[in-house]
């Protein structure tokens, strides 16, 4: 295609070029035969004259200003051409009224071109030759397309530079958006945690030089989970986003505010000592103090505000944030407001780090224990049950206390596997007992969390078919706080349990949301009293009262009671007396590892029977 | 003070700017000293206006096309310091 199309424009382009040139002879030879005709000397033309009447003689004038060469040319085809063929054809062409066109004499191509000089017998014909001209358009050609080539190639490579500058911009601005995005918060616009990490630990190098402080503050707003849950995800959001606006406009521009997460928030003050920290406090606390409206409702929250300072509470970022996070955490349980770190009262920041990666140790190892208390029928005095409780031997600070440790696993994630090797090792353990013939019903504790893991059921179940274990010897205790962060979903899985014949057991009877319409609710058939008011019931006759009322009320609903603390012989004497069903506490026996238990268990029957004989 | 402006956006360095005032004058001489050359009188022209831009370039060491683009083949600091 492209070489077809080659040929037919370098065609036209030649043909152009030959007519273009003869149009342009024509012109001149008719000059020239208009001046010859008023000329006494023809020779002073170039050209060949013949007389248009045959016979005459013919002769050729060459043309005036020519190159010698073709002069020369010119002078020989002269004599050649009156005898030759072709010029017997012109002359009958001239004849024939042809004014012009191409003839070739002696292998080389000309243009002719014929004008009558006046009125005489004379016809000037001129011969141009055609060869240099001919080539002379290819030779414009490439110059021209040389030329537009350049230009073309020029706007092409400007275009290209603008084109890709265009677009390394649009790419640039791209990129910083997902860096921004990466480095902010989506919902407050506020920078994340790796950016306040950077900027920690510039404004940490900037105080080196400086020799001043840093002060970081880190906001967790109270009961900011109940609105979420009340109210819903989208008004907690809208709060976030409103208490991030609050924040950013209130404070300077030098501090960065910071969403760390959930309700956390973090304010750092490049420049900021222990007072201006607090005084930076403060006044987020009076930000916060309006009411936000939400969604046309008014909506309070108050922040527990922890502030660690640079050099006295950490050398670098990561000390800095932990010790931060660990004066919120003792502001919240203060209640709220604003406190500074204090190393004194965090001896076991680090300590607690290690726990909870020993803790997760001990839980893949298995090398938590369980130990018993056991739970006696105060008419009969029969071992009716006993409750296993985990106890964490540590290698090397020994024996941890259950509330400390559960409240790392559930901090930590690690509940869910705790819970599921206190089931394990519980039933194991009625397993082993039933097989020499002693069958107890156990109690096991559940978490909060565990209420709401939708697989513990089956778990459960599971575990009792491998240890053969019969439902109704397993007793489940939950606390009443427990079921109220998400009822529905306690509900579920209490009446789940309740299906599979595992008895429920309510824990800490009375400490609680105590209420009635989740007794009646319930499939609970036990209530355990909690020992605060049992260990006081015979001095205090308020606690005295309430185990009464307590005990009452269960027997009225069809439940039985457990009193637990039951420390001295009056308590259990009491207790019996009111017709409690079952007793706990270190008067009977405290929790003891299961070897011991049944030591205790063979030991008491001897007592008993020496007692009853 | 115009001075100064052209200093603050000069983005064509020493090299750069001597070959195109070599284009530049090649590239006049074709479009408006000797347009015979390229015969066509439009394509002349244009190749000519192209020679003068060059040389308009070579002289301020601003280049538009540059500019968009993001290119500089001025060492960073000349601009700045001297735009100072």
């Amino acid at each position: 295609m492209l070489i077809i199309f080659g040929a037919v424009t370098y065609q036209l382009a030649v043909d152009n070029a030959v007519e273009k040139e003869t149009r342009l002879l024509h012109h001149f030879v008719i000059k020239q035969a208009s001046l010859l005709a008023t000329q006494a000397d023809p020779l002073k033309w170039g050209g060949w004259l013949r007389t248009t009447s045959p016979g005459n003689n013919e002769y050729v004038v060459l043309r005036a200003g020519e190159a010698d060469q073709l002069q020369t040319s010119l002078s020989s085809l002269a004599k050649t051409i009156t005898d030759s063929a072709e010029h017997k054809d012109l002359t009958k062409r001239i004849a024939a009224g042809e004014h012009s066109g191409q003839v070739e004499f002696a292998g080389n191509p000309y243009i002719w071109v014929a004008a009558a000089v006046g009125t005489g017998p004379y016809t000037l014909v001129t011969l141009h030759p055609l060869k240099d001209e001919l080539f002379s358009p290819i030779k414009a050609l490439g110059v021209r397309m040389t030329a537009a080539g350049v230009i073309i190639i020029w706007i092409a490579v400007w275009g290209a530079l603008i084109l890709s500058g265009l677009f390394m911009k649009r790419q640039e601005k791209y990129n910083a958006d997902l860096v921004h995005q990466a480095l902010h918060d989506e919902l407050t616009g506020l920078p994340k945690r790796k950016l306040l990490y950077d900027r920690l630990q510039r404004a940490i190098y900037q105080a080196q030089r400086g020799k001043h402080c840093v002060a970081l503050l880190i906001m967790d707003l109270d009961r900011f989970k109940e609105i979420n849950d009340t109210l819903g995800h989208h008004c907690g959001d809208e709060l976030l986003k409103q208490i991030g606006n609050r924040l950013n406009t209130a404070l300077r521009k030098s501090d960065t505010i910071a969403r760390l997460g959930g309700d956390e928030f973090a304010i750092l003050a490049p420049e900021g000592d222990a007072e201006q920290a607090v005084q930076l406090a403060n006044k987020v606390t009076q930000i916060m103090g309006p009411s936000h409206t939400i969604h046309e409702m008014e909506v309070s929250v108050q922040p527990s505000i922890g502030i660690a300072i640079y050099p006295e509470h950490g050398e670098d970022a990561d000390m800095l944030m932990r010790h931060a996070d660990v004066a919120m955490y003792q502001s919240k349980q203060q209640g709220g407001g604003i406190s500074v770190y204090v190393p004194e009262s965090d001896p076991h920041s680090l300590q607690r780090l290690t726990l909870i990666s020993d803790l997760r140790h001990a839980v893949e190892n298995e090398s938590l224990m369980l130990y018993y208390q056991p739970e006696i029928d105060p008419s009969s005095g029969n071992v009716t049950g006993v409750e296993a409780l985990a106890r964490w031997n540590h290698p090397k600070m020994g024996l941890i206390r259950p509330d400390e440790f559960i409240q790392i696993a559930e901090k930590s994630g690690q509940i869910k596997a705790l819970t599921e090797l206190v089931i394990r090792q519980a039933f194991q353990q009625h397993h082993a007992w039933q097989r020499t013939g002693t069958s107890l019903k156990i109690s096991i504790n559940l978490s909060a969390r565990n209420l709401h893991d939708m697989q513990l059921p089956a778990y459960i179940g599971q575990q009792l078919a491998v240890w053969n274990v019969p439902p109704g010897d397993i007793c489940l205790e939950i606390t009443e706080s427990a079921m109220l962060i998400d009822p529905a979903r306690a509900r579920q899985n209490l009446t789940a349990f309740d299906e599979m014949g595992l008895l429920l057991a309510i824990d800490d009877f009375g400490t609680g949301y105590s209420s009635l319409a989740y007794l009646k609710q319930l499939p609970v058939s036990i209530i355990k009293i909690d020992k605060s008011f049992v260990m006081d019931m015979v001095q205090d006759e308020n606690d005295a009262s309430i185990v009464r009322a307590t005990i009452d009320l269960a027997h009225n609903l069809g439940l039985r009671v457990v009193a637990e603390g039951v420390e001295n012989r009056e308590t259990l004497s009491a207790l019996q007396s009111l017709g409690c069903d079952f007793l706990q506490g270190y008067y009977i026996s405290k929790p003891v590892p299961p070897d011991e238990l049944i030591r205790w268990l063979t030991n008491r029957q001897v007592t008993l029977g020496v007692a009853t004989s | 003070m115009l001075a100064a402006t052209i200093r603050k956006y000069r983005n064509a360095g020493v090299v750069d700017r001597i070959i195109r005032t070599i284009i530049g004058a090649v590239l006049i001489y074709f479009g408006f000293i000797n347009p015979g050359y390229i015969g066509q009188g439009f394509l002349a022209v244009l190749v000519g206006i192209m020679g003068l831009i060059n040389i308009l370039v070579a002289i301020s060491g601003i280049c538009p096309v540059y500019t968009i683009a993001g290119i500089r083949t001025c060492r960073a600091s000349d601009a700045q310091s001297s735009g100072a």
